[in-house]
């Protein structure tokens, strides 16, 4: 009943809202349409008003260009009829020249005055004199512009305009020249000069001067600016063009606002305000209208709602008696425990369930007592405190505390204990409901509650199992994971997170894949497998990781089936056994090690039983292994080496090891062998020694190698002092060779020189010319030769010699070996450059010669240039410090540069330039010697240089 | 001028020429006396051999010592008149082909006063012989204990 009405109640504000909503919406659309229109009426408008006047400035600046053109006209006429005056006159006297003109400034009041100016552009007349002395004799030429201006207007025999800015007042000014020509004869120009501001208010009526601003520009320079009566609009500016002779001036012209407001109608304002308050008005009346339909359905509608409701309660109170009926059936056949009270706590009804479960009967009870007798005081208290500790106000224990929160409309449901009239007691859950009449005031309590003792002992004991089976799997010394049809963790063993590296992280609920995003494809196949029922199993299976680590595994998938019977997922066991099966790996791997190996590997124990044998020990000492493992080691050792083996045993016992210890041991068929023996201790995982490995090398070919080797140093040595005395004496020759080739081969040279110079001084007169030539040709023969000997002696002594090595100034030295050449070899025009202060460490004596030989050569490859520049210096190149010597000379070939440094080779011919092919040889050796580098660059015609390291 | 004799110790004939015409050139009159070789030149300085009759009294102004010759080398002449109380005075000028250096060193370790190199260029062999002549003939006063 109460919730029909309710629904109809809610109806009313949903239709208000809805017609409401449209009432607005109407009045509001009619107002903005109205106001759209009055803007768009508005602003046209104001456009034809704004276009209009635009017309009349346009108007006002035609008439002011055309009036200043006419006036310009007017006076340049004048001025040519005066120039005309004197062409036709010829030779112009002053006087009558003067009175011209002054009759011209009287008659044309734009004149500020009018003058002659000679043929080199200076003004000689001028009148009116007075006031106007400064320009007279004023070179007109002195400004570039106006000296343009004079070319222009003589060149062009047209008048031609100017400006001046300052004229003798002060004020700006402009000019007009006009040249004079009598019969073709140039005799200068007439000048007029003008007052712009004074020409211009002349030109133009002086009322539009009251209403425009003016201005007039030549290029940007302001000419004329008008007095600004009021203030002006910059909107309305306009700009003309002002064309007079040979010039052009820019007029911009503004309206003052006074001009533009005295045009203004106003009209618009008035529209504006007049569309606007109509729009108002007219959205007024829209909404009246419809606010006045919606009462009239409103009214309506109610009267219709009053009528159902009559019907509507007389249907109610019938169907009330029939609840009360069904209700008290219900509360009786119920198994739940219902208990009703009044406001204040009463019971006012006990059902049968409430009677059969509490034992008191319900007369004992309605009437006379609260619920507070059914409960544990201890409880109640303790429920008004906690209550009391939520809430503001405080909850005294008592009846208050079953009903304080249901009184507030919120859900009450607790559980308690509830005492039976012999004092046992059992579990309940209690919810209680508030109850209310139409008014909404409290009229009882209803109180169901049921027996939740089974229910309770049921969640314990699963509680327990659950938790039995939690801890069962988490310790389970195995990596076990449970998990759902998705692949989704139920439960794992702590070792699953510990094997997996998972730490403590909590992969309940997560999916395997993403826990490890590195899984293998066929694994996911094999899941897929597991999840549709089959049982896998491998004892060993590998997979890598992401970062390419590589782990072993020992895994089986099995399904689990749900409480239904299906498939709810897969359980894994797995064991990872990468430690295990790299230990296996490194086992195997030194069994093949042990196995393939020359040398002997054996272990025994410290009694000297042999455990182990492999092959290489097999073929060194010739027992097969079935032979001699669990004999005693001594077989081997001949009997002088007896002890030895007590001496290893103590050792390793006491963890040392033995390296490489050389001995003899006897091989099954007797023969000696020296092997070469290591023995360290073997420990099991207790670090326990327990036995010896020893490893043996048959040493028989290296021993024989040692000695070859011993006797072939000992032969070697003596071959070395063989060699070396043989060097020595092949040195002594060498030594002795150039001694007398230094010494007898000079003498016949002398011989021959010193003949012919004797011929030639004391038989001169017997020889004709020819006779002399040959003479001195065999004079020049010996002396190359002699030079010749002296550079290969030079060479071999640079050869043999050892180096001094002391810190040598390498710049003095070049200075004093261009001084020598200088003076020797005077040339002219011959530059040496030094870089000053270059110090080498090397043999002063050697360097010497190297030097001398590469400035000799530059001086002599120059000496056909007519500048001669050799210059001496350093420079840092990959290798270090490089000295450098160049020169501007005849230069050479670089594909000849292989050639440049061996002896005897020449680049030139004698005939060209004198030379042994000896000096760069030499050169080449004196640098090697020091354990330098040399080389060379160069280009027929522009100069060698010759770079060297020392 | 005529007393002070001029010792040229020379095997070359050829030279031994050239260095007559060039003394001769060098208008040096001193009497010059050759000896071909070192035995040569000992026996001219102590009075031996084919020197015996030799007046002991006169000995030469200035030695000119060739130092490669035959039988006795120009060294071993030179050491021997160094060691010689008579002759351990007398300027000796080597005069050679040899530009070697141990040869200049052994030279002047064993007492010559100079050491000048046999040029090959006649014109440069007359202006040495003029400079030795006239530097250990002109300037030099031989010790008055002579």
């Amino acid at each position: 009943m109460s919730a029909r009405k309710r629904i109809k109640v809610k109806n009313i504000p949903t239709y208000y809202r809805k017609e409401g909503g449209k009432t607005l919406i109407l009045p509001l659309f009619v107002g903005l349409i109205i106001i759209f229109i009055t803007f768009l009426f508005w602003y046209f408008l104001q456009n034809i008003e704004k276009e209009q006047f635009s017309k009349l400035v346009k108007e006002s600046a035609t008439r002011i260009r055309s009036s200043i053109e006419t006036h310009t006209n007017n006076y340049f006429r004048t001025l040519e009829r005066m120039a005309g005056r004197w062409s036709v006159r010829g030779d112009t006297p002053r006087e009558e020249w003067n009175s011209d003109a002054k009759r011209l400034v009287t008659d044309f009041d734009g004149f500020q005055a009018i003058g002659w100016v000679d043929q080199m552009g200076t003004i000689r007349w001028l009148m009116p004199e007075g006031g106007n002395a400064k320009a007279l004799n004023f070179d007109l030429t002195s400004e570039p512009n106006r000296r343009n201006i004079l070319e222009k207007a003589k060149n062009e025999r047209l008048t031609t305009s100017g400006y001046c800015d300052e004229l003798v007042d002060g004020g700006k000014g402009f000019f007009a020249l006009v040249p004079i020509y009598t019969k073709d004869k140039f005799e200068g120009y007439i000048i007029g000069i003008s007052r712009v501001d004074k020409f211009i208010e002349l030109s133009i009526f002086s009322n539009t001067l009251e209403n425009y601003s003016v201005a007039v520009f030549d290029n940007n320079l302001e000419l004329y600016q008008s007095q600004k009566v009021d203030e002006v609009s910059e909107k309305f500016k306009l700009n003309e063009t002002i064309n007079i002779y040979g010039n052009s001036w820019d007029l911009v012209i503004m309206p003052t606002k006074g001009t533009l407001s005295s045009f203004n109608s106003n009209a618009d304002q008035w529209v504006l305000i007049a569309g606007v308050v109509f729009s108002v008005l007219s959205a007024w009346i829209v909404w009246l209208i419809g606010e006045s339909k919606y009462r009239t359905r409103q009214i309506v509608k109610v009267n219709a709602g009053l009528k159902n409701e009559i019907s509507e309660r007389k249907y109610a109170q019938k169907s009330l008696q029939e609840t009360l009926t069904l209700q008290n059936a219900v509360l009786n056949s119920s198994n739940y425990m219902i208990i009703a009270t009044d406001p204040q706590g009463t019971i006012i009804s006990f059902n049968k369930a409430a009677e059969r479960n509490l034992g008191y009967q319900a007369e004992e009870v309605i009437g006379k007592t609260t619920p507070v007798i059914l409960h544990d005081e201890k409880e109640i208290a303790q429920c008004a405190k906690e209550l009391s500790a939520e809430g503001k106000e405080t909850v005294e224990p008592g009846f208050e505390v079953f009903v304080h929160n249901s009184r507030a409309n919120q859900v009450e449901e607790r559980e308690w204990t509830y005492v039976r009239k012999d004092g046992s007691r059992f579990p309940v859950k209690l919810s209680v409901t508030t109850l209310r009449n139409e008014k909404g005031e409290i009229t009882g309590f209803l109180g169901i509650g049921s027996d939740i003792t089974k229910e309770k002992s049921d969640k314990i004991a699963l509680r327990e199992s659950e938790e039995r089976l939690r801890v069962f799997v988490k310790h389970t010394p195995a990596a076990v994971a449970m998990l759902d049809s998705k692949l989704r963790y139920v439960m794992t063993s702590q070792r699953w997170l510990t094997d997996y590296h998972l730490g403590q992280q909590n992969i309940i609920g997560r999916s395997h894949y993403e826990v490890f995003p590195d899984i293998p494809q066929r694994w996911k196949q094999l899941h897929e497998r597991g999840l549709k029922g089959e049982i896998l199993k491998c004892e060993e299976d590998f997979f890598e990781r992401n970062d390419g680590s590589k782990e072993w595994l020992r895994w089986e998938i099995r399904p689990w089936l749900n409480n239904r019977g299906k498939i709810g997922g897969v359980i894994f066991f797995t064991e990872v056994i990468t430690n295990r099966k790299h230990i296996e790996d490194k086992l195997s791997h030194f069994a093949a090690i042990v196995s393939s190996s020359d040398d002997a590997i054996i272990s025994k124990n410290f009694d000297g039983i042999v455990k182990t044998w492999n092959h290489g020990a097999e073929i060194i000492f010739g027992y097969s292994a079935d032979e001699i493992i669990g004999k005693h080691i001594s077989v081997l050792f001949p009997e002088d080496r007896l002890k030895e083996e007590v001496e290893f045993i103590k050792m390793v016992k006491n963890g040392k090891s033995i390296r490489q210890y050389e001995t003899v041991r006897i091989r099954k068929d007797g023969k000696i062998i020296p092997v070469s023996l290591t023995l360290s201790p073997i420990s099991d995982e207790k670090n326990t020694i327990t036995g010896i490995l020893k490893i043996a090398r048959d040493i028989t070919k290296q021993k024989k190698a040692e000695s070859e080797i011993i006797r072939l140093n000992e032969s070697l040595e003596q071959k070395i002092s063989n060699r070396t005395a043989e060097l020595n004496a092949a040195n002594k020759e060498l030594e002795a060779f150039s001694y007398s080739v230094s010494h007898d081969l000079r003498a016949p040279l002398r011989a021959m020189d010193g003949f012919s110079q004797a011929l030639i001084e004391d038989y001169s007169h017997q020889f004709d010319e020819t006779g002399k030539n040959y003479l001195s040709r065999i004079r020049n023969a010996s002396h190359q030769m002699a030079h010749l000997i002296d550079s290969m002696l030079l060479l071999s002594r640079v050869t043999r010699s050892e180096l001094t090595k002391t810190n040598v100034n390498l710049s003095e030295m070049v200075r004093n070996i261009s001084n020598r050449l200088l003076e020797t070899q005077p040339r002219e025009d011959v530059h040496f450059e030094i870089e000053e202060n270059l110090f080498a460490n090397c043999d002063s004596r050697l360097i010497k010669i190297a030097l001398e030989n590469l400035l000799n050569n530059a001086y002599k490859f120059t000496s056909k240039n007519a500048v001669t520049k050799i210059s001496f210096g350093s420079q840092q190149s990959d290798e270090g410090l490089e000295f450098f010597v160049k020169d501007n000379g005849a230069g050479f070939d670089m594909a000849y540069i292989g050639k440049l440094f061996n002896a005897f080779q020449r680049l030139h011919p004698v005939s060209e330039f004198e030379g042994t092919g000896i000096g760069l040889a030499t050169v080449y050796r004196v640098i090697r010697k020091h354990g330098g580098k040399i080389r060379a660059e160069g280009k027929v015609g522009e100069g060698a240089s010759f770079y060297f390291k020392l | 001028m005529n007393e002070k004799i001029i010792l040229v110790v020379e095997d070359n004939p050829d030279d031994e020429i050239l260095m007559l015409r060039a003394i001769r050139k060098n208008h040096i009159a001193n009497e010059v006396i050759i000896a071909h070789d070192g035995v040569e030149a000992l026996d001219y300085l102590f009075g031996t051999g084919k020197f015996a009759e030799r007046d002991l009294s006169i000995m030469p102004q200035l030695i000119i010592l060739d130092l490669k010759l035959p039988k006795i080398s120009g060294l071993e002449v030179l050491e021997k008149l160094r060691s010689n109380e008579t002759t351990k005075l007398i300027p000796v000028v080597v005069l050679t082909t040899s530009t070697e250096q141990q040869d200049v060193v052994k030279s002047y370790n064993l007492g010559a006063n100079s050491y000048v190199q046999k040029p090959v260029d006649f014109n440069e062999f007359i202006e040495a012989t003029r400079q030795l002549g006239l530097f250990w003939l002109l300037m030099n006063k031989t010790p008055s204990a002579l």
